[in-house]
């Protein structure tokens, strides 16, 4: 799925578009990037609980998109080791 | 006469360039016959390209991968003219590329992982076997004019395992998508350069088809030829189609007894379809170029040529987001038994 090349400027705000199970014990992670920059895909195991419903803790990096010059969609594999397992995405530059 | 008709043969060769140019090292032995009734001959000719010029929709893009494709395959082109009018030349390709491409590697057991793979790939390619028949040939003092069609098949005796690694790749990325969903064959790569390239052999028997047109008019000559490049599907992989045209008007500046040296000015337009893999095609992959450059040709006595040119990219338009020419350059002899 090769889009044209973003404009420069401001990113998209980052989103996940999708996670979805793959067999017994995999799971699928979708989402889109804008060109020419880097995005970074990271997961938490054990939330710790706070005041709000934000899961808190170390997060540690699945995967590292480098920056590419096309806007593109990626579909990333995990495992499912655990019960639960949090994801989020970042970008830089933003 | 046997040296400049020779030499004006010599120049059509110069006028053949591609990346897949089998036809290139073809003719220049062909170039050999003129002027002879029949015999081997054997010619050597290397082209080298790098691919380092990175572009998204035929407009060039900065990449911070530095990812790059230096393409050197150098042709080893025994023949036999059975007569003037018809011969039989086999084409041994040898190949060497040195690369760095900077991509996801998938796989059904855990996150992908980002891999920068800078190595070379070194080997025998596809071996072709080619006819020549002339159709038409006029050739007198002032003036000649040589008409060939070439046809052949090449087969797939190059090593495929790139191919097969991209084809895996193909079909891990498909599995984690949900069925039906609409993307590019190759849509699991980010890079420029994409493993089918590095592939010394494609894996098809191929077909090629060839017209060759030499013309002289004193110190003055005008070479043209076409070549199709038929493909079939090996190993899941189909290279696209391709077509290269490519001709231009020289001079002889030197015309020695014993040697002659001229100069021409080439055009080369270059089309290649989309690939297919594994039935379907990609929208990451299909070129056209055009090219403008200098040729160099040396004869000495009736059974050595010398030849060398370089193309520069007028004008490229690909697809998708690809490596491409920054220039090519072509060259190799000939000795004629």
């Amino acid at each position: 799925m090769l889009l044209s090349a973003g404009a420069a400027g401001w990113a998209t705000e980052p989103h996940i578009d999708r996670i979805e199970l793959l067999g017994t014990n995999l799971v699928t992670i979708h989402f889109d990037t804008d060109a020419n920059r880097t995005y970074t895909l990271q997961y938490l195991d054990h939330l710790i609980t706070g005041t709000n419903t934000t899961p808190s803790g170390t997060w540690s990096n699945l995967t590292v998109i480098p920056a590419t010059p096309f806007n593109n969609h990626y579909v990333l594999v995990d495992n499912r080791t655990n019960r639960n397992r949090f994801y989020r995405l970042s970008v830089t530059p933003q | 006469m046997n040296q400049s008709i020779f030499f004006a043969g010599l120049l059509m060769l110069s006028a053949l360039s591609g990346m897949a140019c089998d036809l290139c090292a073809i003719y220049s032995a062909t170039d050999a016959r003129e002027g002879s009734s029949g015999g081997f001959h054997f010619t050597i000719a290397e082209q080298f390209i790098p691919f380092g010029t990175p572009r998204l929709e035929g407009e060039k893009v900065s990449s911070s991968s530095g990812d790059f494709l230096d393409n050197s395959i150098t042709h080893l082109v025994p023949g036999y003219n059975f007569s003037e009018r018809f011969g039989v030349s086999l084409n041994l390709p040898v190949i060497y590329r040195s690369f760095q491409r900077s991509d996801l590697r998938y796989s059904l057991t855990g996150p992908p992982v980002f891999e920068v793979e800078r190595d070379s790939e070194f080997g025998p390619g596809d071996v072709a076997l080619i006819g020549r028949f002339t159709v038409f040939d006029l050739r007198e003092m002032k003036r000649g004019f040589v008409v060939n069609v070439l046809a052949g098949v090449k087969f797939p005796t190059g090593d495929t395992d790139r191919i097969r690694d991209e084809i895996e790749q193909t079909t891990i990325f498909d599995s984690l998508l949900p069925p039906g969903t609409s993307h590019d064959p190759l849509g699991h790569s980010v890079s420029g350069v994409h493993q089918h390239e590095l592939s010394p052999g494609s894996g098809s028997f191929d077909g090629i088809f060839g017209l060759t047109l030499n013309s002289r008019w004193d110190r003055w000559f005008f070479n043209a030829q076409a070549q199709y490049y038929l493909r079939t599907e090996g190993e899941g992989f189909e290279f696209g189609d391709e077509l290269l045209v490519s001709g231009g008007l020289g001079a002889y500046l030197i015309t020695h007894p014993r040697y002659t040296l001229s100069f021409q000015g080439v055009a080369v337009y270059e089309t290649m379809a989309r690939d297919r893999v594994l039935g379907r095609k990609s929208d990451r992959t299909g070129l056209t170029a055009w090219y403008l450059g200098p040729q160099l040709g040396f004869t000495w006595g009736d059974r050595l040529s010398i030849q060398a040119g370089a193309d520069l990219p007028l004008r490229v338009s690909n697809n998708g987001f690809q490596n491409v020419p920054d220039y090519r350059f072509h060259g190799g002899f000939t000795l004629r038994f």
